[in-house]
């Protein structure tokens, strides 16, 4: 029997050869999400084999009626070459005669087909010499029994799990307007099970970040998905992935840089790839030192890599917009370069950590905050990996028991401590009107050490509701009565609370300062109430407490805006904190101001 | 500002040779002081030693931070007029590097510190 010698690649390369006569190798039953059946088949036109064929539907009974059985030779009266996804080109068979079925009138393979390689479409047939073909033959004369077998056709890459459709496509080629592909992928980053509660209901979702040599793509998959897949997905593992719904990417969620994202689907497949010879990037890390953390901009992230010296307890804070209680963990890591970092934990990560043992603890894309100079957070964009099996691991953990365990180091510092967790920006008076601070949408904060030259005693001091929290100025009734009108009532009493203007100099300028309670308190020396009834009793004692409290130095936490009355533009500077000045800092400070000057 | 002849710089050992015959002020920790109580040693914030001698014997025990105020007789021994001690807490609290700094910068800059005498416009 003859078959149409070199109509297959006629085919795939645009022609239409007339009635071409095949020989069915082997036909698969195609799993599919609608309810269809499909068949595959394997077809030899003697010179190449191939496998990207299909039968119609409507030829589906000659399937089932084993019409078609292994080896059958089949006249096709009516095809298909149909191209997808840019170079594949898929045969479909609508219309056939079965010539001679398998087995009784054909003995095995007529002739010696060889794959065809994609590569070859629109060149001269040559065929890869394919000893692989030569003992599948061998295989299928053996077994055939004239059923169905279940064989996987050859791809390039050689696989023979069952349920495989085709090739691997790259995740840079993926689209939502293509659902038959398969992708293999490492998978960089696996969040938390996060659990929402909203008006249309509540449910559960996780994430990972697939990695494979085209691209990365984020996964997301719910309620009953996240049961299924939650634990077989690890992170730097290798995965085979189909049948998920792309849709363009929400980008506030993810930090990858990928048009589309995947939903996983009731149909969704993801089998463990289980190949040595995958050659697909690790996740990759770009490790700063601890030391270096100071040129992260506040709110960016960086990949840190350190050892977990200390491990606090699990704590909770009130989450400022949840309003809810939020598990964390603060952990002190260190590295060789002798600086020592928070790093916060949240959630899960918190409960679960385990701090014993000094492990090694890597974070990818941890947020920087300057918060206390410098810390870090595990954050939803984060994925920590607790002892990794990374070069940086092993040579932390040498560094470690070596000399790190001893060492002392240095912590970031908002040096000069003043309590407000920023960093303390120390100015001089000339240039906070040169750097034209506060004129911008927000305050800025700044340190200044600087000597009160001046207190205005008049208006120093008013009369506040008494009630614990409320500093409103109360209304004096006259009848011995006092009225707050944000607590609504009346008293019979008050509390002084101070509000001191002064000025304050240092060698370039002076500025006038309004100070509240606790700082007025401090550099006069005196609580308000003490000094309220001194005014009324003791005049001159009251001026003494005042004037003693000029002329003294202080280290003052500055709050700098630009506030506008009736078209004018004022600048108010609000003193958050003073503090006795620390000689020794000041020094220090200055010791390394003058060395930056080069002297 | 020049540095003439009534004012009385800070100086560490090191810089006893430049002010032969002159007043300074060297600051240091004491130590030694000899059975007569006419002379005891001073090691300056250079670390280097520095021969004091009393014009009128010690009355007091000396030790700890001291800050003598007398004129350079050699390169290394002062002649001391006025003597100022500190207490225990402050001679542990005092940070003898900071000093060397302040001393190094003000001879380095010896134009830019203000160290008494009479101010020239």
């Amino acid at each position: 029997m003859q078959l149409s010698k070199g109509a297959i690649l006629e085919i795939l390369n645009g022609a239409t050869p007339n009635k071409p006569v095949f020989q069915i190798v082997s036909a698969k039953k195609m799993e599919s999400a609608s309810s269809a059946e499909r068949y595959r088949i394997l077809l030899s036109d003697s010179e190449h084999l191939y496998s990207h064929v299909m039968l119609t539907v409507q030829l589906n009974k000659l399937m089932t009626n084993n019409d078609i059985t292994i080896n059958s030779v089949v006249e096709v009266t009516k095809y298909m070459c149909n191209q997808v996804q840019g170079e594949k080109r898929i045969l479909v068979l609508s219309d056939l005669n079965v010539l001679a079925k398998g087995n009784l009138k054909v003995g095995g393979r007529i002739g010696n087909p060889v794959q065809l390689n994609p590569a070859q479409l629109s060149a001269v047939a040559a065929g890869v010499p394919s000893s692989h073909s030569d003992q599948a033959a061998v295989k299928q004369t053996s077994t055939n029994q004239g059923g169905l077998n279940n064989n996987a056709f050859k791809a390039n890459e050689s696989r023979t799990t069952p349920s495989t459709p085709s090739r691997v496509h790259e995740i840079a080629t993926l689209t939502p307007y293509q659902n038959r592909w398969r992708i293999r992928a490492r998978v960089t980053m696996k969040s938390n099970i996060r659990n929402w509660s909203n008006s249309r209901g509540d449910g559960r979702l996780f994430n990972v970040n697939l990695l494979d040599s085209s691209g990365e793509i984020r996964l997301t998959g719910f309620n009953s998905e996240v049961d299924k897949y939650y634990s077989l997905l690890e992170v730097n593992k290798v995965y085979y992935i189909s049948k998920c719904t792309l849709k363009t990417a929400d980008k506030r969620y993810s930090t990858l840089n990928c048009d589309y994202e995947m939903t996983m689907t009731p149909e969704t497949i993801i089998e463990p790839c289980n190949d040595d010879d995958v050659d697909l990037p690790m996740m990759t890390f770009d490790f700063v030192k601890i030391s270096d953390l100071e040129k992260c901009k506040n709110g960016s992230s960086a990949d840190v890599i350190g050892v977990v010296k200390v491990a606090n307890d699990v704590g909770t804070v009130i989450g400022k917009q949840s309003q809810k209680e939020i598990t964390k963990r603060d952990l002190q890591i260190v590295d060789q370069s002798g600086v020592a970092v928070k790093l916060t934990l949240w959630g899960d990560d918190a409960v679960n950590f385990n701090g014993q043992g000094y492990p090694v603890v890597a974070v990818k894309g941890a947020k920087v905050s300057d918060f206390g100079g410098r810390s870090l957070s595990v954050s939803g964009g984060s994925q920590m990996l607790i002892n990794p099996d990374l070069k940086e691991a092993h040579i932390l953990r040498g560094w470690f028991e070596n000399e790190g365990r001893d060492q002392t180091f240095n912590m970031f510092q908002s040096d000069g401590s003043m309590g407000s967790g920023q960093s303390t920006n120390w100015k001089n008076f000339l240039q906070v009107k040169t750097e034209n601070l506060g004129q911008g949408e927000k305050a800025d904060y700044f340190t200044a050490k600087a000597t009160i030259i001046f207190v205005r005693k008049e208006n120093c001091m008013y009369q506040a509701c008494p009630t614990a929290d409320c500093n409103k100025k109360v209304v004096d009734q006259g009848n011995g009565l006092y009225r707050c009108e944000k607590c609504n009532r009346e008293f019979p009493n008050y509390k002084w609370r101070m509000i001191l203007s002064v000025n304050l100099a240092d060698h370039t300028d002076n500025q006038w300062v309004t100070c509240f309670q606790e700082s007025a308190e401090s550099m006069l020396g005196i609580k308000a109430d003490e000094l309220g009834a001194l005014r009324e009793t003791d005049e001159v004692q009251f001026e003494k407490v005042i004037n003693d409290a000029q002329f003294k130095q202080y280290v003052f936490r500055l709050r700098a805006k630009v506030e506008t009355y009736n078209d004018e533009n004022r600048l108010k500077t609000v003193c958050v904190g003073a503090t006795p000045v620390d000689w020794k800092e000041t020094g220090y400070r200055l010791i390394e101001q003058l060395s930056q000057m080069g002297i | 500002m020049s540095l003439n002849e009534q004012t009385k710089p800070r100086v560490n050992a090191s810089l006893l040779p430049n002010f032969h015959g002159r007043q300074v002020c060297l600051l240091g920790f004491a130590k030694n002081v000899d059975s007569a109580g006419q002379f005891f040693t001073l090691t300056a914030s250079d670390n280097q030693d520095v021969k004091i001698q009393m014009q009128d014997p010690l009355n007091q025990r000396v030790s700890g931070l001291v800050e003598v105020h007398g004129t350079v007789t050699s390169k290394n021994s002062l002649r001391c007029d006025h003597l100022v001690t500190f207490s225990e807490e402050e001679s542990q609290q005092f940070d003898v590097a900071l000093y060397q700094k302040a001393i190094e910068y003000t001879h380095r800059c010896s134009s830019l510190y203000i160290q008494g005498g009479i101010m020239e416009d």
